[in-house]
């Protein structure tokens, strides 16, 4: 068993779920309270343009990502003059958009695209060790920013009117959230894959928000779930070669189903205590 | 009464519609004004400008105390916040301490004391660790109020505060206000005036344009203009007690 630790892929694999659960717990729970799950699904599939042309180029990939997922974020920031909730026709087509343009740049690409399926689906026993590097400095630049703008991002989620009323630089507070959002997509998409970035960024919220109400026992949460399925699905797809990000969701999804249904038992058993009682 | 915040001229609309006309409006120190109008009457839009929320296309809003602008509570509509967002009542109350200065800075152990304080002033401490949404209104009311008072405002706005909360609370609110505007203004916009009408100072009616008024120089014929409609029809909403007394 721990013979399989020696090997260079797995210790990537280890330091890819280990990084891709960081990132989902820090800013999963934003994108979950603040309701921006549609946009962030939208960032990631317009990432998938700049990957698509990345690879026709020959250049790495995460870069395209990078560079597509950054543009897409921004323009929804400076786009948006009230609540980010809105605005979804442009951000529908522009999703269809940057799958498209993906999708026809690695058809353009001479010789057979075998890493297709990689991206959208994601494998985690194949990243590279060089975007292992890449994708920690991304993790370093969402932690801090995170832990440095806290508070007003935890105001703005809360209360972006109240927010304004107190002078918080409530646009650029917006903008830089969805910059984070942007940049932790790309460090997912190796892991999961663009389909599948959403389901890590929002299932270990779910869970969490079973337990507690207090954001930072959210956020605490949502990462040890998320390494914990990280961790279960590397272990199936190594074993039982199941693919690695649609194990990591199933794996995920059941839990959650686990939990909700513990919970709910749970409570009506104390109901019903109360009535005999 | 020293006055601290003029409102002169002002001009503003949404988009291309024009929501508030010319108006002009002084607010004084430990005044009570209340802000009376029908729903779309423009009484939020008049709020937030005066917090900066929004900026005016013409017109201006002076201070005309040291730092007022900085020192304005705010208690917005209930529907304002994201009532998805999970958050205990102590930790809601403690971020009325953020501000622009502030907000890159751990909590100060003076905010932390002062949140338990208010909290206990508003005999809130007991529910300090419940989720806000799973509060009643007249105590979510009273959280959101806590909040506005962590800051120490010497100007407190409130929108709509009545709205969806029973009796009981209402006139406690009223109480609780009155006690506050001994030291502080108190401004509260309302569609429904009645548990104020005995205790306010200054009462505007706002429906695009605004008319000013102290007690007891209401009558009739203006809230129609306002209103737009016979005072009768605008049923228990407007106390006769607001009126002069010859209806
Ligand atoms: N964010 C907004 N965008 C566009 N129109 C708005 C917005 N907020 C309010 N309005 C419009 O401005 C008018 C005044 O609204 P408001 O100030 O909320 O009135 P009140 O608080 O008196 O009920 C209404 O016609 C309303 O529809
Ligand atoms: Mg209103």
């Amino acid at each position: 068993m721990l013979e399989v630790l020696s090997y260079k892929f797995m210790q990537n694999a280890l330091m890819a779920a280990f990084l891709a659960s960081i990132v989902c717990g820090i800013i999963g729970p934003f994108i979950v309270t603040r309701r921006l799950v549609f946009i962030s699904g939208g960032i990631s599939h317009i990432s998938f343009g700049g990957l698509g042309i990345a690879y026709w180029l020959g250049i790495n990939p995460l870069y395209g990502a990078t560079a597509f997922s950054l543009a897409a974020a921004t323009w929804i920031g400076f786009s948006k003059q009230d609540k980010m909730s809105e605005s979804d026709l442009i951000i529908g087509i522009l999703w269809a958009f940057g799958m498209a343009i993906g999708i026809i740049f690695i058809h353009l690409t001479p010789g057979y695209a075998p890493n297709l399926m990689t991206f959208l689906f994601g494998n985690i026993l194949t990243v590279p060790r060089f975007d292992i590097f890449i994708i920690s400095i991304l993790v370093l630049v969402i932690t801090l920013s995170v832990l440095i703008f806290y508070k007003g991002f935890v105001s703005v989620a809360l209360d972006e009117e109240y927010s304004k009323a107190r002078k918080l630089p409530v646009r650029s507070l917006n903008i830089g959230l969805l910059i984070l959002i942007a940049l932790s997509i790309v460090t997912l998409i190796q892991v999961v894959g663009i389909i599948l970035v959403i389901a890590l960024l929002t299932i270990p919220v779910a869970v969490a928000k079973e337990f507690s109400i207090h954001f930072k026992k959210i956020i605490l949460i949502s990462i040890l779930f998320g390494i914990s399925i990280c961790l279960l699905g590397l272990f199936i797809s190594y074993y039982i070669e199941f693919p690695s990000g649609a194990s990591i969701v199933i794996i995920g999804s059941i839990l959650l189903g686990v939990v909700k249904g513990v919970k709910k038992i749970l409570k009506m058993k104390l109901n019903l205590d109360e009535t005999i009682n | 009464m020293k006055r601290i915040i003029e409102v002169k001229n002002l001009y503003f609309g949404y988009e291309k519609n024009l929501v508030l006309e010319d108006v002009n409006l002084d607010i004084f120190e430990k005044d009570f004004l209340l802000i009376i109008g029908p729903n779309g009457g423009g009484k939020t839009t008049l709020l937030k400008l005066i917090l900066g929320i929004l900026k005016p296309w013409k017109g201006e809003i002076n201070f005309y105390d040291d730092n007022i602008s900085k020192k304005i509570g705010y208690v917005p509509q209930f529907s304002s916040f994201n009532k998805n967002f999970p958050i205990s009542v102590f930790n809601m109350v403690l971020m009325g301490t953020i501000d622009s200065k502030n907000f890159i800075k751990k909590y100060k152990k003076e905010e932390i004391e002062k949140t338990k304080e208010i909290l206990d002033k508003l005999d809130l401490y007991y529910i300090k660790d419940e989720n806000i949404n799973s509060l009643s209104g007249g105590l979510l009311q009273r959280v959101l109020i806590a909040r506005s008072l962590v800051a120490d405002p010497k100007v407190l706005l409130l929108d709509e505060p009545t709205a969806s909360i029973d009796i009981t609370s209402q006139l406690n609110l009223r109480d609780f206000l009155l006690e506050l505007n001994k030291k502080i203004t108190i401004v509260v916009v309302t569609h429904d005036p009645t548990s104020f009408a005995q205790i306010y100072d200054h009462i505007a009616c706002v429906n695009r344009r605004l008319f000013y008024h102290g007690r007891g120089e209401l009558d009739a014929q203006l809230l129609e203009k306002v209103y737009g409609c016979p005072v009768e029809l605008l049923g228990h909403g407007i106390p006769h007690t607001l009126l002069k007394e010859h209806i």
